[in-house]
């Protein structure tokens, strides 16, 4: 069993917005959550814009103070002023002096680290390597494309070879080509023995990259497990096409929980979706038993963990 | 305190005000210190030597006030608005380290700048054949010790209120603290108790700048007793010191959404 490198444990968190009066409005952002991320592993920490994922990484960056909970790092319990150490962090929509070029920007970065000068040239050319930004590397980052401020932001996040890294939207704005070549970056890291901790709202790169995952809502974790426990690889999701149902028929599928229904018109076209482990056949003729005759369409697919966020929202 | 990562932070400022356009100002210096000597000199009935040392320092403290002021009020807020301050502090760099160096940053630019004005300003005393005294370089010093007590008040107030309240409430510190005496005069003035003690918490609290005023002494008189050299080195110290822990306090605490 590996041992966990960051251990969260019911981290709640309350914003206080001062408006046009002098008591403040409380907005609760995290509500007990809780987690750990193993050693080695690509953790994704998923949730829509404001679930409070940001918020999260902040309080483990130890930007914002926290109301109550539990953070432990490489066994280093918060606040602990030197977990700083062992942590590359990007933020989200990094910004880094335009005036500077790359070179200057992670030389500037490595020496908050202290490292010796000799390491530190080596480290940063080993970097700009990594991040494909060689020609680039005298270039003031005022002139870099969003993507190239991305990967430079990576690039300072592994200024100091950290254990772990935390890595805040980092895909999120980038083109396809972009975002492939970031995933095998990090992808890179984990081979290289790093923790990986990251957020998104991009559900088919974590998918991809991710070995175990939490899906955060309003500041709760709804859900959390590996992929492969939340998606058991059986599993199919149905998409059924059916046409000119009658009233009775369409509540018959209404009142069937199992089915999420996608389209419907008032002349009785529906689309529903449902996931199972059985097959068409079974669905059709158990399910559908008295409407086979009005099905003109049925996909099968395996289902992704944007299904499963999807479904996940829809519960919760 | 690591003064390692503090210099590093320096070196960031230094190199975004080198890099800008900020420079353009010693050219302005330059043109506002010839214009403004010859037409004061030709419509004054003063000694036209006294009037260019005069309007000559004068112009440095106001440049030097102005860079610190427009570069200061942004100085931590900018860091804050464009995040950049997300990266430094999740690096093993202190809050108060922060503080330190983005002081250290703008004081050197500062004494860059004022360095090379006042130079400008004595190449343009020996090409108006007017003599110089030692003494100017003294002026010089209390001036760049105001703009460096200036800096640590625009950092404390921005460690604690907006970009514009800081620039606002600077100007204001700059302004009465340069008329302590005449704050001075307004306690005995006054009868109101509330008033009266209103006004003498004001002159507590407001560096007392007329204590850096040795530019007149240099003017009218051309001495500076040795006392009044060193006791405002004494009290730029204590000042300084005081507000940049304000500054350093009131930042740790600070809530960095």
């Amino acid at each position: 069993m590996k041992e966990p490198v960051i251990s969260i444990t019911k981290l709640a968190k309350t914003y206080k917005k001062y408006g046009r009066t002098p008591f403040p409005k409380r907005f609760k952002a995290l509500h007990e959550i809780t987690f750990d991320v193993l050693e080695n592993e690509i953790y994704g920490f998923l949730g829509q814009n404001g679930a409070g994922k940001t918020t999260t990484i902040k309080i483990l960056m130890q930007l914002i103070p926290y109301d109550s909970g539990n953070i432990s790092i490489l066994g280093k319990y918060f606040p602990d002023t030197n977990i700083q150490r062992d942590i590359g962090f990007l933020p989200e929509l990094p910004y880094f002096y335009d005036f500077l070029t790359l070179k200057e920007m992670l030389s500037l970065y490595g020496r908050l680290f202290e490292l010796p000068k000799k390491r530190l040239d080596d480290r940063i050319e080993y970097l700009i390597d990594l991040v494909g930004l060689e020609d680039q590397k005298n270039v003031r980052m005022g002139e870099f494309s969003k993507g190239m401020l991305q990967r430079s932001g990576l690039a300072q996040a592994l200024i100091n070879d950290p254990a772990i890294l935390i890595l805040d939207e980092p895909l999120s704005g980038l083109d396809p080509v972009g975002r492939k070549e970031l995933r095998e970056i990090i992808l890179s890291q984990k081979k290289q023995g790093k923790t990986v901790l990251f957020s998104s709202h991009i559900l088919q790169d974590a998918e991809m990259i991710c070995d175990r995952i939490a899906i955060v809502k309003q500041g709760r974790v709804i859900l959390k497990g590996s992929l492969k426990e939340l998606i058991p690889p059986l599993d199919n999701i149905f998409e059924i096409h059916l046409m000119n149902l009658d009233s009775a028929e369409t509540r018959m599928i209404e009142d069937q929980n199992c089915f999420e229904i996608m389209f419907s018109d008032k002349y009785g076209n529906l689309i529903i979706k449902t996931r199972e482990t059985s097959s068409a056949g079974e669905i059709i003729n158990i399910r559908l038993k008295d409407m086979q005759d009005k099905i003109i369409k049925i996909n099968r697919k395996t289902p992704t963990l944007e299904d499963l966020f999807m479904e996940k929202n829809r519960e919760d | 305190m690591n003064l390692k990562r503090i210099n590093t932070i320096a070196r960031i400022n230094y190199l975004e005000i080198i890099r800008s356009r900020t420079v353009l100002l010693l050219l302005i210096y330059l043109v506002f210190l010839v214009l403004a000597t010859q037409i004061f000199s030709r419509i004054s009935i003063a000694e036209p030597s006294k009037i260019i040392t005069d309007i000559g320092l004068g112009t440095i403290e106001i440049f030097g006030l102005f860079l610190a002021l427009f570069i200061g009020i942004t100085l931590i807020s900018k860091e804050i608005e464009k995040k950049s301050i997300y990266t430094l502090l999740s690096k093993p760099l202190k809050r108060h380290e922060f503080i330190l160096g983005k002081f250290l940053g703008l004081c050197f630019v500062s004494l860059v700048f004022n360095l090379v004005m006042f130079i400008i300003f004595i190449l343009y005393l020996y090409a108006m054949g007017i003599g110089v005294s030692p003494y100017i370089a003294v002026a010089n010093l209390h001036i760049y010790l105001k703009i460096v007590i200036l800096i640590s008040i625009i950092l404390a107030l921005s460690s604690l209120s907006s970009p514009v309240l800081t620039g606002l409430l600077s100007i204001g510190f700059y302004l009465i603290g340069n008329s302590a005496s005449t704050i001075k005069e307004l306690v005995l003035l006054s009868d109101a108790p509330e008033l009266n003690l209103f006004i003498r918490i004001i002159y507590f609290i407001i560096p007392n700048f007329e204590y850096f005023n040795s530019k007149n002494n240099v003017v009218h008189i051309e001495f500076i007793h040795s006392l009044d050299i060193f006791t405002p080195v004494l009290f730029a110290i204590l000042y300084i010191a005081l507000f940049l822990m304000i500054a350093c306090l009131s930042f740790e605490k600070k809530d960095i959404k």
